[in-house]
């Protein structure tokens, strides 16, 4: 494994030179990889893993929207697409990418078809991890690996297609056959991945919980509202008020930090927003910080997952749902950022 | 001109100059046009039309001098880029659908066209024969069909200025028919045109005026008796000309990356098999008993697109294939080529191996080169022309591997033929239509693949590049390295050396001579 140093601390790497297609088919020459689920994650690895050479198939209910799109994929009934219990058994790689609350349903039929030896894999920590809440506990006869592509399904498939590729976390949870490590990567790879970062688990069920309530959505939409409404408090017109705290946040700078860095943005912007940026900055740490602490150990201790679970059992769940996000969809905030995006450039003319 | 007393004008570019992003260009251009007038814009490719078409539309600024537009004038632009904006928009939804866990939905004409009334969007899907795609997702209409689509929605729009740039691209000889006859008819009806094109024979019956545009300067306005004389034609492709002549002087035909086949043999060679001469008996594609329907989507159940059809194209051998829009004719090469995903389902072998069994999609792009009017749709990374053509070799859309200095080399030749040279530091997506078309044959032809997919390599090439590229085609089927497969809507540019033939006559029958 290549080692990279990120800022001090050493990591191990795998890249698709060391580890390349030739390398990954040759470990999977005798498996049956079984993608289980033609809805969003299933169809992009599916195809990047045949386009790759790697015996597929994939199992998916009969008769619905999604076996259609299998059949017009180029997926053969009775040779390469089968009902789930069908798809499983023939697997040897059981590729289990249904929605977290598909995989809690659906897990007593997989765990039947199950054969000593298999590979059960996982693209997202979050089943195998709170098991005990999910009731998803593996059998100890078979390998428990997981791939995590970093990005959507959109991606995987349309960059595989370019030539290029994704980046993908991989783990082991459980190495019954002594290969599950090396089955693991050479199924990263066969799915398209470039760069392969280990993890566990456990850390990418946590941290993606984390990213999630915290910076990505949870936390953003959060300090947006609360700048918004200090903005609009002090007579700030609304589009004002939006334009300050979300457009060019999305419109430029998130571009240049990605391209850049923060630090970057820091070193490059103007004086006056330097020296404000440089003394703010502690500030909110200051007042996020207990906040994140709370969040992480309301991850870990299976919390969050405990709520999630409880809440998508409720029968008038839906409905409460709908009236919460309807409250977002029709805050001035959100309304406001709607006709802002009328008005960019590019959609002058339309 | 002789306009002058009797002009009420509709439109004008006083002395301007035109900005694309850093480039000033068209300087001093002044144009105007009266109601009444019909006009059609002429000249090479990289001249400029397309940039002056847009500055008249005001798509792009000018950086000195006037535009010239009432406040009320509807202008309309069908292009090259209307189509791109149409699928990038897609793509970008594509990503949204993804997220949301709606992989299925896509866009169709008949959302495009929702504002439109609804006598009047029949009147126009009537006339373009269009009404059994519009509920089709623009994904699986093909390059010609979406282009109907664009036309269509300018017309509904019912503009006073409607700029047509190349919007024959892509048709067949009946839709181009049909179009002409509609813009014959639009023209009468009151609306004025400017039409963009690289076709003599394409010129409307109703033009009355014309300008020419060589190297980013505008020669000359005026009446179509006026300006389109044969010298002054003749003239304007002059340039490209003396280019093609100068190739041919030093091997009198263009010879596309000859060293690259000597040294690869002896390189590491990415190649699985050695080249070897084939007997001819095995042949490099078989199609056997494929029957399939249109279109792509889910529960699709209409009329077969092709019924029964076998085909085997031997080692050698060169095809045209020919046939109306939506026949079929781009998705035999998406079949070949792995991008229609119904490859593995239907008995297709490719180089003696049949599909699904095993082979990988790069094994197969290994050894195939590709030109589609949706490549040069799609293909528009940040890449620059010479990267474009490097990527060539790994069958990539853009770049994403270290080449060898011997591909470098190599990809430097084949833009120095076909004219491109000094483009190749220009990114991809800010060279003309037509420079991109060369760059994305120069792509395909790099590294002269085994078997070389053209679909329409020819549009959007002014006359003199389309002889050039002809040539070089005829050329490559002679020199026997490559079996050249070419689906053209123009049957006066099959080069001479392909003499087997396909035609799809758009019921689901085939015939072969």
């Amino acid at each position: 494994m290549a080692k990279i140093n990120f800022g001090g601390v050493e990591e191990h790497v795998v890249t698709r030179e060391e580890f390349p297609l030739d390398k990954a088919r040759d470990v999977l020459k005798e498996e049956t990889i079984a993608v289980i689920g033609y809805g969003v994650q299933g169809p992009a690895q599916a195809l990047n893993m045949r386009d790759n050479g790697f015996n597929v198939i994939v199992g998916q209910r009969k008769n619905g929207k999604s076996w259609d799109k299998a059949v017009a994929d180029g997926w053969v009934p009775g040779e390469t697409l089968f009902e789930i219990p069908e798809a499983v058994q023939r697997g040897t790689i059981v590729q289990y990418l249904l929605s977290d609350a598909g995989q809690k349903e659906l897990w007593p039929t997989i765990k039947e078809n199950l054969n000593e030896g298999d590979g059960l894999y996982f693209s997202h920590g979050f089943s195998v991890t709170f098991k005990d809440q999910t009731g998803i506990i593996p059998p100890k006869n078979v390998d428990v690996m997981l791939v995590a592509p970093k990005g959507s399904g959109a991606s995987v498939r349309s960059n595989f297609l370019d030539g290029s590729g994704i980046n993908s976390s991989y783990a082991v949870f459980q190495d019954f056959t002594g290969r599950a490590e090396e089955r693991t990567i050479a199924t990263g790879i066969a799915i398209g991945s470039g760069y392969l970062f280990p993890t566990t688990f456990q850390n990418e069920v946590y941290s993606d919980l984390t990213g999630e309530r915290g910076i990505l959505m949870g936390a953003l939409a959060g300090v947006m509202e609360a700048q918004y409404e200090t903005l609009r408090a002090n007579g700030h017109s609304p589009s004002e008020a939006f334009n300050e705290t979300v457009e060019e946040l999305t419109q430029s700078l998130i571009r240049l930090v990605g391209q850049n860095g923060m630090d970057w943005m820091y070193a490059n912007c103007s004086t006056t927003a330097q020296r404000g940026a440089l003394d703010w900055k502690p500030r909110f740490k200051e007042a996020t910080l207990p906040v994140f602490k709370e969040l992480y150990n309301s991850v870990k201790t299976g919390k969050e997952t405990e709520i999630v679970l409880r809440v998508n059992s409720a029968p008038d769940y839906r409905k409460k749902l709908d009236a919460e996000l309807n409250e977002m969809g029709n805050s001035e905030m959100w309304l406001t950022g709607s006709e802002v995006r009328k008005l960019r450039p590019e959609n002058w003319k339309k | 001109m002789s306009t002058s007393l009797e002009c009420r004008t509709l439109a004008s570019l006083d002395d301007v100059t035109v900005r694309l992003r850093d480039f000033h260009l068209l300087h001093n251009t002044t144009w105007t046009i009266c109601r009444g007038q019909q006009w059609v814009v002429l000249g090479p490719n990289g001249s400029g039309k397309s940039a002056l078409v847009r500055a008249l539309a005001g798509d792009v600024p000018t950086s000195s001098g006037r535009r010239r537009v009432s406040t009320d004038t509807r202008i309309e632009v069908v292009s090259f880029e209307s189509q791109q904006a149409l699928i990038a928009g897609e793509l970008e939804l594509d990503h949204a659908r993804f997220y949301a866990g709606r992989p299925d939905d896509g866009v169709t004409p008949r959302d495009l066209f929702a504002n439109a009334r609804p006598d009047t969007l029949s009147r126009y899907t009537a006339l373009f024969d269009f009404d059994h795609l519009l509920d089709r997702p623009f994904r699986v209409l093909s390059a010609g069909e979406m282009r109907m689509a664009v036309i269509i929605r300018a017309l509904l729009k019912g503009p006073d200025l409607l700029v047509l740039d190349e919007p024959y691209d892509g048709l067949d000889a009946e839709a181009r028919d049909r179009l002409s006859r509609q813009i014959n008819t639009v023209a009468e009806t009151g609306t004025n045109l400017v039409l963009v094109t690289h076709r003599l024979e394409e010129i409307p019956a109703a033009a009355t005026h014309a300008l020419t545009i060589q190297d980013l300067v505008v020669q000359r306005i005026g009446p179509v008796a006026e300006v389109l004389t044969d010298d002054h034609v003749a003239a304007l492709y002059r340039v490209n000309n003396r280019r093609a002549n100068k190739n041919r002087t030093h091997d009198r035909h263009v010879d596309i990356g000859p060293p690259a086949i000597e040294n690869r043999d002896n390189t590491t060679g990415t190649e699985r098999s050695p080249r070897t001469p084939r007997t001819p008996r095995t042949p490099i594609v078989a199609f056997r008993a494929v029957t399939l329907g249109g279109t792509a989507t889910p529960g699709g159940t209409e009329t077969p697109l092709l019924k029964d059809f076998s085909w085997s194209i031997y080692g050698g051998e060169h095809w045209s294939v020919t046939g109306p829009n939506g026949s079929g004719k781009t998705t035999l090469i998406n079949l070949i080529s792995g991008e229609d995903l119904r490859a593995y389902a239907v008995d297709l072998t490719l180089f003696g191996r049949r599909r699904g069994t095993g082979e990988s999609l790069w094994e197969i792009r290994n050894r195939i080169g590709l030109v589609t009017p949706k490549l040069q749709l799609t293909y528009s990374p940040s890449t620059t022309v010479l990267e474009t053509v490097i990527s060539g070799y790994f069958g990539s859309v853009g770049l994403y591997r270290r080449p060898t200095p011997e591909q470098i080399t190599q990809s430097r030749y084949a833009l120095e033929l076909l004219g491109l040279s000094t483009l190749e530091d220009r990114l991809i997506s800010r060279v003309s239509n037509g420079q991109r078309r060369l760059a994305l044959i120069a792509r395909a032809l790099v590294r002269e693949p085994e078997l070389l997919l053209l679909d329409e390599p020819c549009q959007g090439l002014d006359p003199s590049n389309r002889s050039l590229i002809v040539e070089s085609i005829d050329h490559i089927c002679r020199r026997g390295k490559s079996t050249v497969v070419y689906i053209t809507h123009h049957a006066d540019e099959i080069p001479e050396s392909i003499t087997n033939r396909l035609h799809l006559p758009g019921d689901g029958r085939f015939v072969t001579t």
